[in-house]
C-alpha cells in the first residue's frame, strides 16, 4: 500500500508542471528604431497555397487543402543611403543633380484576415490538416511570394514612382533643370 | 515420443495465421522503416491584383513579441482545470507566440501645395499627421506553442495580436519617434540641398490616440 501511495506520488510530481513556463511565456520584448524609408509603390498580390498529401501507402485515404491569400508588398528608397556629398546643386543656373540608392522591397504584409481556408478535403480513415500543418503551408507560400518578388517588376517600378516624386518636390523648389539617376 | 494431437496446429490454420502474423508485422514496421512523405506543395503563380502609386515616409519601426492565450472555456476544459486532470492530459489551452513588427511615418501624399513653401534660402514645410503605417504578422511570424484551434480561430486570435500591437506599439512613442525621425532626415536632406533656414511642422490632427 505504502509503496502504491509513493508511486502515485512520483507520478503526480512528474507529471506536474510549474508556474514558471508561463510567467516566461508573459514576458513582452519590444524595441523602437529609427527608419527612413520613402515608400513609393506597393502591390497587392493574390496567391493560391495548394497542397495534397496522399501519405505512405500503409494509410488509407488522402488529405487536399487550399488556401488563398492576399500580400501586400511596399517598396522604395532608403533615403538614409541617398549620397548627400554626391548632390550638386547651383542655384544660379537653377539646376540640381541628385543621386537615389536602388530601390528595395520595404515591407511584406499578409493580413491574417486575407488568408482564407477555401477548400479542405480528407478521405478515408485520415486526419485533417492541423495548425502546425497547414501554418507550414502558410509560411511556405509567403517564401513563394518573397521568391517570385524579382519577377513582379516591384523594384523598376518603385524607382520610376521615386524619380517623378523628387522631380515634383524639386521643381516646387525651383529648380528647373533637374537631373536624377539610380546608383 | 509421438506429439499430443490436442495442441497440434491444423494445417488449414496455420496459412492464414501465418499470413495474418505477416500482415500485422509489416503493419507495425512499415511506418518507422519508410521515409515519411512530404506533403506535396503545388506551384502557383503570384498573380497582380492592382498596383497603387503611393508615397509614404516610414520613419519609426516597432518590434514586439508577445504571448497570446486562448483559454479554454469549455465545460470540459472547466472540469479538467477543476479537477485537477490537465496536469496528467494537458490543458487545451491555445497558445501562440507573435513577432510583429509596425511602421509608422507620413503619408506624403496628403502634403498640399500651401504645406510647401520657399522664400530666398528658407524653407517651410508642414507634413500631415503622422500615422500607423502597417501592422505585420506573417505566418513566419507566429508560433503555435500549445493548443489546437480551428483556422477561423486562430485568424481571431491574430487579429487580436495586430490590435495589441498596434496599441503598444502607439504606447510606447512610435509616433513620437516618427516625427522626430523624420524631422531629422528631412531636414539633413534639405540642409546638403542649400536651404540654411528648414521648418519643419506637424498637422496635429492626430488620427490615433497617444494615451
Amino acid at each position: 500500500m505504502k509503496r502504491s501511495a509513493l508511486l502515485l506520488l512520483l507520478l503526480l510530481a512528474a507529471c506536474s508542471r510549474g508556474p514558471s513556463l508561463r510567467d516566461q511565456l508573459t514576458e513582452r520584448l519590444s524595441s523602437l528604431s529609427s527608419t527612413a524609408e520613402l515608400g513609393t509603390v506597393e502591390y497587392t498580390v493574390r496567391k493560391a497555397v495548394r497542397a495534397r498529401d496522399e501519405g505512405e501507402w500503409f494509410k488509407i485515404g488522402n488529405r487536399r487543402i487550399l488556401f488563398s491569400c492576399t500580400a501586400h508588398i511596399k517598396a522604395g528608397i532608403n533615403l538614409d543611403r541617398i549620397p548627400l556629398d554626391k548632390l550638386v546643386v547651383d542655384e544660379s543656373a537653377r539646376s540640381v543633380s541628385l543621386v537615389l540608392p536602388h530601390a528595395a522591397v520595404q515591407s511584406i504584409n499578409l493580413p491574417p484576415e486575407e488568408i482564407r481556408l477555401e477548400y479542405e478535403d480528407v478521405t478515408g480513415f485520415r486526419q485533417r490538416f492541423d495548425d502546425r500543418e497547414r501554418q507550414a503551408l502558410l509560411k511556405q507560400g509567403e517564401r513563394d511570394i518573397v521568391r517570385d518578388l524579382p519577377k513582379l517588376g516591384i523594384l523598376a517600378e518603385a524607382e520610376t514612382n521615386a524619380e517623378e516624386f523628387f522631380r515634383g518636390m524639386l521643381a516646387q523648389m525651383g529648380f528647373e533643370n533637374i537631373q536624377i539617376r539610380f546608383e | 515420443m509421438k506429439k499430443d494431437p490436442r495442441f497440434r496446429i491444423p494445417l488449414r490454420y496455420l496459412v492464414p495465421l501465418t499470413l495474418l502474423l505477416a500482415i500485422i508485422l509489416v503493419l507495425l514496421l512499415a511506418p518507422r522503416r519508410s521515409r515519411p512523405r512530404e506533403v506535396e506543395i503545388d506551384r502557383t503563380a503570384a498573380v497582380v491584383e492592382q498596383v497603387r502609386r503611393i508615397g509614404e515616409l516610414s520613419s519609426a519601426g516597432y518590434y514586439e513579441e508577445l504571448v497570446l492565450t486562448d483559454r479554454d472555456d469549455s465545460y470540459l476544459g472547466e472540469l479538467k482545470r477543476a479537477s485537477g486532470l490537465n496536469r496528467l492530459t494537458g490543458n487545451s489551452d491555445f497558445v501562440i507566440i507573435c513577432k510583429g513588427r509596425v511602421r509608422a511615418g507620413f503619408d506624403l501624399a496628403k502634403v498640399q501645395g500651401q504645406d510647401f513653401a520657399v522664400s530666398g534660402d528658407t524653407l517651410r514645410v508642414a507634413l500631415p499627421p503622422v500615422e500607423i503605417l502597417d501592422v505585420v504578422l506573417n505566418p513566419a511570424d507566429y508560433e503555435l506553442f500549445a493548443g489546437h484551434r480551428t483556422h477561423e480561430q486562430t485568424t481571431g486570435l491574430l487579429l487580436q495580436a495586430k490590435q495589441r500591437l498596434r496599441a503598444d506599439a502607439v504606447r510606447d512613442g512610435v509616433l513620437e519617434q516618427a516625427e522626430r525621425s523624420a524631422e531629422n532626415q528631412l531636414r539633413k536632406l534639405f540642409t546638403a540641398m542649400g536651404y540654411n533656414e528648414v521648418f519643419i511642422t506637424f498637422r496635429k490632427d492626430y488620427l490615433l490616440p497617444r494615451e
